[in-house]
């Protein structure tokens, strides 16, 4: 017998395996578009949910924030009018204000054992909420009904009530708050009675400080005081344990001289002569329908606020106002409405990576992805079936195991790559378009560009490990294959 | 066997070839102890009914599956011994393939259908396209050495494919119905390249056929019925009969 060697067998370079495959991909056009399809359309799906979810996020966030700035003035008249409620100061000690938190220790003459104690109870006021919204939905009715939860938990501190909601809670067989009945009874009993003592001082403080700036503001009105703050109302604020900074005293007074030009502009079309010129130039049929509304966010153009400009004057209306105010005013108003339209309901937090989907999306993804592995896994083996016979030629005339695999890997990298960039552009392109519909403008104006890129980068590459993946099986298999079995199967 | 032919070089010996099909119960035999022994030179035609082992008989001769029992030794080498490479190697240059369906790779020229095996066994391009071209002239299709399979009759691409299993000067040339999918005329042409290359070039033809008029053509034919030869025929024994039919046409 003679031995035979295959040192001459010659391995032919990857430049012409390329050649070959892309001729190959050319003559089956049809094939590899609808595999570059299917994983297009898988890394399309991707991409959308990532782009969408961390532009929906970051949008999110800044309208809450923008939203919470918005309403700095409403909270700042109002704690200058009247002490914080309970609730408030509870989550003041549960989170991270700490200047807050000094406002409080200043107003109530705080020991260190107390601010301790309302930081400790604040923790289990909210463990005890999320209790309450954890539970069914009708035994949390039975133990709340309409009432306020943490109302609900003060009144636990009279004993015959406690040992109403007691029974409840074992009648319903739930499981017990603060996942101990002891502690939860211990908490309401002792704890939190002498934790609404501290609230008391805190608000009898506070109150004592807004008597002292109402004497200082001797009749002003407190959100004009902050258009221009004077030295001495600033001072009295700080002497009296309010703790506002420069950068809040600005944002307050822009905020308060808006607010002063809207009731000036509400003023000066309180007539009906000026509310019928004004619902023409509006295009308004009734002079009911003309809400106040209307009028502030109608005159966001200088045209528009031009022109009311000129039916204030000759009808021979006095004022002020400019129309640079007039459209900033306007603007801002409108602006503000539309944030509010969009319900944000939750406080939002800020995004740690560009992986922070929701767990229901997670899921989607995932289950998603599986899908299109098994749907391109499923192409790629067509695509080796349809070929048998291509691939039993080439071994009958001496091609080896090693160059059939490179053939099918390169096929399976081209389709990969054409088909994540086609999926990438789809899938940001409809998120941009999902968040545009959703937000309008708005969506761009908080567009992390970097962001967007990582997120068509992993797609890119996740696509291209997916076809990887997808790819080997039936490459192994059609390398393979003994040239007669092919041959059989046309 | 007779003196002269134990003096011809062997080519091709199968020893107590076996091959079964399925597992347990279903097992069926397609060969069941076959031993031929093909000489250097020779063009043999393999005829029997279908199912009766034939093909398979022809792809363990040409290496392209493995028995499952006994051995075939192509040019001394036992096939069964070969890793997937080898075998490789063995179809490139030993072996030269054709088919019924032609089994030309559709998105190549003809030329590059017929340069392709040589690449494989590390012929150099310009080499490749000059020996290439040469055996299209071979086969008349100089011509048409740009053209694609599809863009060819039945004939045209019969005749590429046999332009392609010569390229790497192969010693056995295995034919699996070559003229099955031809009408008489080109069939009768693609016959006439077979036997000038048998002829001219020395390469031992051996042909899976239906078709009567290679009877005419070869040297001996193996008749197989149920997995075993059950003749092996020589031309002159059946010379007077091809020439009857041939009278009848």
């Amino acid at each position: 017998m003679k031995p035979i060697t295959v040192k001459e067998q010659a391995r032919l370079s990857p430049v012409r395996a390329l050649v070959l495959t892309l001729s190959g991909m050319y003559y089956r056009m049809n094939r590899s578009a609808i595999t570059v399809l299917i994983l297009s359309l898988a890394v399309a799906f991707l991409s959308y949910m990532l782009s969408y979810g961390i532009i929906s996020h970051d949008t999110d966030y800044a309208i809450s924030k923008e939203i919470s700035t918005n309403r700095l003035l409403n909270e700042w008249v109002s704690r200058l009018s009247t002490p914080d409620q309970q609730l408030s100061i509870a989550q003041v000690y549960a989170g991270l204000d700490t200047l807050r938190q000094h406002e409080y220790r200043t107003f109530g003459v705080l020991t260190n054992e107390e601010v301790l104690l309302c930081k400790s109870s604040s923790e289990k006021i909210q463990k005890s909420i999320h209790y309450f919204s954890e539970i069914p939905r009708s035994s949390c009715a039975m133990l709340v009904g309409d009432a306020d939860p943490l109302g609900v938990l003060v009144d636990l501190g009279s004993a015959q009530r406690y040992a109403v909601f007691e029974e409840k809670i074992v009648s319903l067989k739930l499981k017990p708050p603060l996942n101990d009945m002891a502690v939860f009874k211990r908490f309401v009993s002792d704890e939190l009675p002498r934790t609404v003592d501290v609230w008391n001082k805190i608000a009898q403080g506070q109150q004592t400080a807004i008597a002292a700036i109402a004497l200082e503001l001797d009749s002003q009105a407190i959100n004009t005081a902050f258009i221009a703050p004077s030295q001495s109302f600033k001072s009295a604020l700080g002497a009296n344990g309010f703790s506002l900074t420069a950068p809040l005293y600005s944002q307050l007074s822009v905020l308060a001289t808006r607010e002063a030009d809207k009731k000036k502009l509400l003023q000066v079309t309180e007539t009906s002569e000026i509310r019928g010129r004004l619902s023409r130039m509006i295009g308004i049929q009734n002079i009911r329908d003309l809400t106040t509304d209307t009028i502030v966010r109608w005159p966001q153009t200088v045209r528009r606020a031009e022109s009311m400009l000129e039916a204030f004057k000759s009808l021979g209306i006095a004022t002020d106002l400019t129309t640079n105010r007039i459209t900033t005013m306007s603007m801002f108003y409108s602006r503000d409405a539309q944030l509010q339209k969009l319900e944000l309901t939750e406080e939002i937090k800020p995004r740690n990576s560009i992986f922070e989907l929701p767990e229901k999306t997670r899921w989607l993804v995932l289950v998603s992805f599986l899908v299109c592995v098994v749907g391109i896994a499923n192409t790629m083996f067509m695509s080796v079936t349809d070929r048998f016979s291509e691939i039993a030629t080439m071994k009958c005339i001496g091609a080896m195991d090693g160059f059939i695999m490179t053939l099918f890997v390169f096929e399976a990298f081209f389709q990969a790559v054409a088909g994540s960039l086609i999926g990438i552009v789809l899938g940001i392109a409809l998120s941009l378009f999902r968040a545009w519909s959703t937000y309008g403008a708005l969506a761009f104006e908080n567009i992390i560009a970097s962001d967007i890129l990582l997120v068509s980068i992993t797609s890119f590459f996740i696509g291209i490990l997916i076809a990887a993946l997808a790819a080997i099986a039936p490459s192994w298999a059609a390398a393979r294959l003994a040239p007669m079995e092919a041959m059989r199967v046309e | 066997m007779s003196t002269q032919e134990t003096m011809k070089p062997v080519i091709i010996r199968t020893i107590g070839l076996e091959k079964k099909y399925g597992m347990n119960d279903a097992t069926t035999y397609a060969l069941r102890g076959v031993n031929a022994t093909i000489y250097r030179g020779e063009f043999i035609s393999i005829l029997g009914p279908s199912g009766s082992g034939k093909s398979t008989f022809f792809n363990m001769v040409g290496a392209l599956d493995a028995p499952t029992k006994g051995r075939v030794l192509i040019d001394e080498v036992d096939i069964a011994q070969l890793s997937a490479d080898e075998l490789a190697f063995l179809r490139c240059r030993k072996i030269g393939y054709i088919f019924q369906s032609f089994n030309l790779i559709k998105y190549m020229t003809a030329l590059e259908n017929v340069t392709v095996p040589m690449s494989f066994a590390g012929v150099p391009p310009e080499e490749a396209h000059r020996r290439g071209m040469d055996l299209l002239k071979l086969v008349g299709l100089e011509e048409r050495w740009s053209h694609r399979p599809l863009e060819m009759s039945g004939g045209q691409q019969q005749r590429v494919a046999i332009a392609r299993s010569l390229c790497n000067n192969p010693k056995v040339l295995l034919c699996d119905e070559p003229t099955g999918n031809l009408d008489l005329k080109t069939g009768a042409e693609i016959l006439e390249v077979m036997q000038k290359i048998n002829k001219e070039k020395g390469v031992t033809v051996i042909c899976a056929t239906h078709d009567l008029r290679l009877l005419n053509v070869c040297d001996r034919m193996f008749w197989i019925r149920d997995g075993q030869i059950e003749k092996v025929d020589e031309r002159g024994n059946i010379q007077i009969r091809v020439g009857h039919i041939g009278g009848s046409k």
